[in-house]
This record gives C-alpha cells, sequence and structure tokens, in this order.
C-alpha cells in the first residue's frame, strides 16, 4: 500500500477488501496494520489485512459474553502463531519463507510465514497408519500458499513420538527440517521448562497469550474491549505509579489530617458532654421527680393486700352447700372462715379447691360440733401477703 | 585528635540514639500522656453521660408505671406529717361510707407504729366497725384503696347471721402511712 494516514489508509484497504473478497465488506470485520519491520516495496508499505465474516465474531463474542468472559481482544490463529513464531520457539529468524509444523499425534498445525509474516494456518489430522498421506496433505497445505521450492526450511516441533513423522516429512517434501524447542522463558508454573510435546499441543493458545502480552498495541483486533479503553485505564494506573513520593506525602498529609481531626473531634465531644454535665441538675431530673411516687408505688406493691381479689377467689370455689358465717382477713392472722355445711365432704372439697389455686396455702379444715349441724373452722395462710415485720398492734378489733 | 571511621561511626550512632531518647523524652511521651489524659477524660465524661441517659430511659419506664398504677388505683403520694395524713384521710373516709352505704358505728385511730422499711415513716390504724350489705362492704373497700395515703387493708371481718338475715357486721382495720417528723408527736 502506498504510505498514507491512518484514515487514508483504511479507505483504500476497505476498497481493496470489496474488491478481493467474495463478501460484501459489510458482512465483514476486518483490522488491518503496518508491517513495520517489513521492507518497505517500491511502491509504499506492506499492510497486513485479516477479515472474518462478521456474524461469526458476533456470534463467538457472544458464546465467549454468556460464558462470563470479558474480551479484551478477539484476533486470529495467524497472530498466535506469528507471535508463537517471534516469542516463543528458538530458532534463528529468516528474512524467506518458513513453514512451523507443531505436531501432535493427532493432528498437525502447519502455518507458511514470510519474513515472520503468518501467511496461511491450516490443520491436518494425522493418518496414524499411512504417514505417506498425511505428508501429502502437507505439502498441499504448504503449495496452497507458496511454491514448495520457495520454503527455504520447516520448522518442527513436537515430541519424540513424533520423529518418524518428521524423518518422513523431511522425507517426502524434500525440506530441511529443523527441530525447535520452546523458548527458556516458557515454563510451567513451578518453573519447569516446556517441553516440545506441550509446545505443540498448545502451541496456538500460547501464541495468543504472547501476542496479548507482547504485541497488544499492534495485534490484530477484531472484536473485543476498546483498545482505548484499556489503554487509557493502563495509562492512569502508569501515572498514578509515576510520583511515589508525592503519594507517600499525600498518605502522611491525610493522616496527620485524619489525626488532627481524630483529636479534635475527640476534645470536641468531651467539652460537649462536660458541658451537659456541669448543666445536669440531679434534683431536676425525671428520676428526682418521680422518685417519691415510685417509692410509694413499690411500697403499695409490696404491702398492699388485694381484699376483692382475695374475698372474688374464695367465693368462686364455695360449694351451694356451705353456709359461711364470718371471714376474717389480716395480715397476720391469715384467712379465717367459719360456717356450716350440710354435707361434710364439701369442706374438703373446699379445701382441697383452696390449695389448687396460688392465693392460699396451709389450707387446714377443721369440723367442729358434728351433732349440730356440721359446723367447720377453715384456716389458710395468704401467699401473696407480706407480714410487717414491726408488727401491727395487737388486740381484736 | 584524629578519629577513626569506626569512632565517628559509633559517634554518629550514639548522637542518633542520644537525639532520638531526646525526642521521645521532650516531644514523644508528653504528647502520648496528653492524648491518654484526653482518652481518659472523655471516656470518664462518656460514662457519666451513659449512666445519666440509663437512668432517665430507667425513669421513663418507671413513670409509665406510676401512670398506669394511677389510672387504677388513685394518686400516688409521699407520706405527709401525721396531722395533715389523718385530716385528710378521716375526711375521705368519711366520703367513702356515704358513697358505699355502710352504716359506721364506731372508728378510732390507733397509735402509729414505726413503718420497718423506713424510720422516718410510721404507719397509723384506723380500726372501723360497721354494719353493712355484702355489696357495699367491696365498694367501701374499692373506695378506700382510692384514697391517697392509704396503705392496705389489714384486717377485714365480715360476720353475718343465715339464720338472721340482715346487713353483716364489718370490721376493718385501714393503715395510713404518715411522716414521723416535724410536729407529729404522736410517732414514735
Amino acid at each position: 500500500m502506498p504510505d498514507a494516514d491512518e484514515q487514508r489508509l483504511r479507505q483504500m484497504v476497505s476498497h481493496r477488501l470489496e474488491a478481493d473478497l467474495p463478501l460484501p465488506i459489510d458482512q465483514l470485520t476486518w483490522e488491518c496494520r503496518r508491517l513495520h519491520g517489513a521492507p518497505a516495496g517500491p511502491q509504499g508499505r506492506w499492510v497486513l489485512t485479516q477479515a472474518a465474516p462478521r456474524d461469526r465474531v458476533a456470534r463467538d463474542m457472544a458464546a465467549l459474553a454468556a460464558a462470563g468472559l470479558r474480551v479484551d481482544a478477539m484476533t486470529t490463529e495467524a497472530e498466535a502463531v506469528g507471535a508463537l513464531y517471534r516469542h516463543g520457539i528458538n530458532h534463528s529468524c529468516h528474512p524467506g519463507t518458513e513453514g512451523i509444523v507443531l505436531a501432535t499425534a493427532d493432528e498437525w498445525v502447519i502455518a507458511v510465514l514470510t519474513g515472520g509474516l503468518t501467511r496461511s494456518v491450516r490443520r491436518i489430522r494425522v493418518a496414524a497408519d499411512d504417514l505417506d498421506v498425511t505428508c501429502r496433505e502437507c505439502r498441499q497445505a504448504i503449495e496452497a500458499e507458496v511454491p514448495l521450492r520457495e520454503v527455504h526450511r520447516l520448522l518442527w516441533c513436537g515430541s519424540s513420538e513424533t520423529t518418524p513423522a518428521r524423518q518422513k516429512a523431511a522425507e517426502s517434501l524434500g525440506l530441511t527440517v529443523e527441530v525447535v524447542e520452546p523458548h527458556r522463558q516458557l515454563v510451567e508454573v513451578g518453573g519447569t521448562a516446556l517441553t516440545s510435546g506441550q509446545l505443540a499441543a498448545f502451541g496456538p493458545a500460547l501464541g495468543l497469550a504472547l501476542a496479548g502480552l507482547l504485541e497488544h498495541n499492534t495485534v490484530i483486533r477484531l472484536a473485543g474491549r476498546e483498545q482505548d479503553r484499556i489503554e487509557a485505564g493502563r495509562r492512569r494506573v502508569e501515572s498514578l505509579l509515576r510520583y511515589p513520593w508525592a503519594w507517600m506525602a499525600t498518605a502522611i498529609g491525610l493522616l496527620i489530617v485524619t489525626l488532627i481531626i481524630h483529636v479534635a473531634a475527640i476534645k470536641w465531644e468531651t467539652r460537649q458532654m462536660q458541658t451537659l454535665l456541669k448543666g445536669w441538675d440531679k434534683t431536676q431530673s425525671t428520676a428526682a421527680r418521680i422518685e417519691p411516687k415510685y417509692r410509694a408505688l413499690l411500697r403499695l406493691e409490696k404491702y398492699r393486700i388485694d381484699v376483692e381479689g382475695t374475698i372474688a377467689d374464695l367465693c368462686r370455689v364455695v360449694p351451694d352447700s356451705i353456709v359461711i358465717s364470718s371471714i376474717q382477713l389480716s395480715r397476720e392472722q391469715r384467712l379465717v372462715i367459719k360456717g356450716t355445711a350440710s354435707d361434710p365432704k364439701a369442706i374438703f372439697k373446699l379445701a382441697d379447691d383452696l390449695r389448687t389455686g396460688e392465693r392460699f396455702a396451709s389450707v387446714n379444715p377443721e369440723r367442729s360440733e358434728p351433732g349440730q349441724g356440721g359446723s367447720f373452722t377453715l384456716t389458710a395462710d395468704l401467699a401473696d401477703v407480706r407480714r410487717l415485720t414491726a408488727g401491727l398492734p395487737r388486740g381484736g378489733l | 585528635m584524629n578519629m577513626s571511621d569506626r569512632d565517628r561511626r559509633a559517634l554518629v550512632l550514639g548522637g542518633v540514639a542520644v537525639g532520638m531518647i531526646a525526642v521521645y523524652l521532650v516531644a514523644l511521651n508528653p504528647l502520648v500522656s496528653r492524648y491518654n489524659d484526653m482518652l481518659a477524660d472523655h471516656e470518664q465524661a462518656a460514662a457519666k453521660v451513659a449512666r445519666i441517659l440509663g437512668e432517665e430511659r430507667k425513669a421513663a419506664d418507671q413513670a409509665r408505671q406510676i401512670a398506669e398504677w394511677e389510672r387504677k388505683a388513685g394518686q400516688l403520694s409521699e407520706p405527709k406529717p401525721y396531722s395533715e395524713q389523718i385530716t385528710s384521710v378521716s375526711y375521705k373516709l368519711v366520703a367513702a361510707y356515704q358513697a358505699s352505704g355502710m352504716q359506721v358505728k364506731n372508728s378510732n385511730w390507733t397509735h402509729p407504729i414505726p413503718w420497718p422499711d423506713d424510720r422516718t415513716l410510721s404507719l397509723a390504724t384506723i380500726r372501723i366497725d360497721a354494719e353493712a350489705d355484702w355489696e357495699n362492704v367491696f365498694k367501701f373497700v374499692a373506695a378506700v384503696y382510692r384514697i391517697e395515703g392509704v396503705m392496705s387493708i389489714d384486717r377485714l371481718e365480715l360476720a353475718g347471721d343465715s339464720k338472721k338475715p340482715g346487713p353483716l357486721t364489718v370490721k376493718l382495720a385501714v393503715s395510713v402511712l404518715v411522716r414521723s417528723e416535724g410536729d407529729n408527736r404522736w410517732a414514735s
């Protein structure tokens, strides 16, 4: 593409895509970037453009969102393999065309790169019993992009189990096959270096991670969070971390202000409370005002005899066969009931009934003069009556 | 005098240590003491205020109990001096006799005795002999318990004859609390 500003470059790319691709451009999601590492051609600069059907991108983003993932950047497998080539494997860079094979027992990922730029990525199933077929498919995959004679070498990444396949590929394709190892910085959580087998199995995923970490400014982004927003957040954090001493001074200042506020608040509160206490007149308080009445209430609750209640409880249980001639109720001489009963059993029933309540205790019926109509005397203690220790005046009424 | 590096270092360290001790004694320690005093004052004042607030809450509850009692059983008051209390209660008892229809035959006040819970108070008792119907007796009892100053009916005796219909013979002892001070020459 000729050199142009960003907006004009995008216009030119969109026209080119419209012309070259079988889908209308409004059905595509696409992105482009200048290839700064690639040499400038006679007509301008190299520009890498990648596109995918818009509905597929939307579908994949929706699926990721449904799984609770917030996607920073959705890019292509080509970008992942390119990042893996540049940062994930030990090899000497070559300006010409190369192939990479990430070989596992089931599948080969075959990428063709020119000057580090990924031109194609294809996957082929491995026919375990017929490596010739697999090698033929591999040849077709490479030749679909470039003639085989232009391929300088084939970088092979796979476990030792794939050695026969590697030898077969070298023989079948007639290319120099170089075995590559994972970069020494690629380690597991425990610090163990990755093996070639692990790199072959997880190569595209590792490449994607490397692209996100090391090439996040240039990687092709088909969808995801706005780069500006991510960058703005990053810039904010960086700007905050740029002045540690200023922040420390601010923190110390805030601490001092907090201490001053704390001390001032305590002093103010203490002064308020002391003012309140000085103005507090105990004799004018509610407690002091109602104290005489409350004392009187306590005395009455403690010593007043519930005459009405006692007589009512008594009358409730007196049977019809009993005629009461006198009732004496006193704080000291308890309850004394005298009367006559036509039915001798009624006296004891009355006594039992009085015992069942909570008001009377030590109920004691006595019959007298059984030959003269069944007179009786019933005495009982009043359970809720408190005696005076000094005693009331003795003597009859 | 020439000083070695080691001596100089020791001198600097010693100076710093002495400086730190001086800062602690002159500035830090008094500051911490003043802060602790301030906290102690605050705590003391807060405890007093909390106690007052607690008393006020308790008083509010007591006031509610008093109001409830007065609604049911008449006014509550502190005992008055003997003469004043006896006069007041006697007047109200007469009103209660009349209201309840009791036929009073005899009533007399007894010598006051000391109140066991409070030596500044005495208990005077009025003994009443009367005749009344069953219903009137309890009208009278209810009226007596609404008289301000009445402590309790300490004795009640009801007697009647089933063979001879007529009013019941009623004997009552009504106790009244009085203040045993001032001009109360009867109080012991």
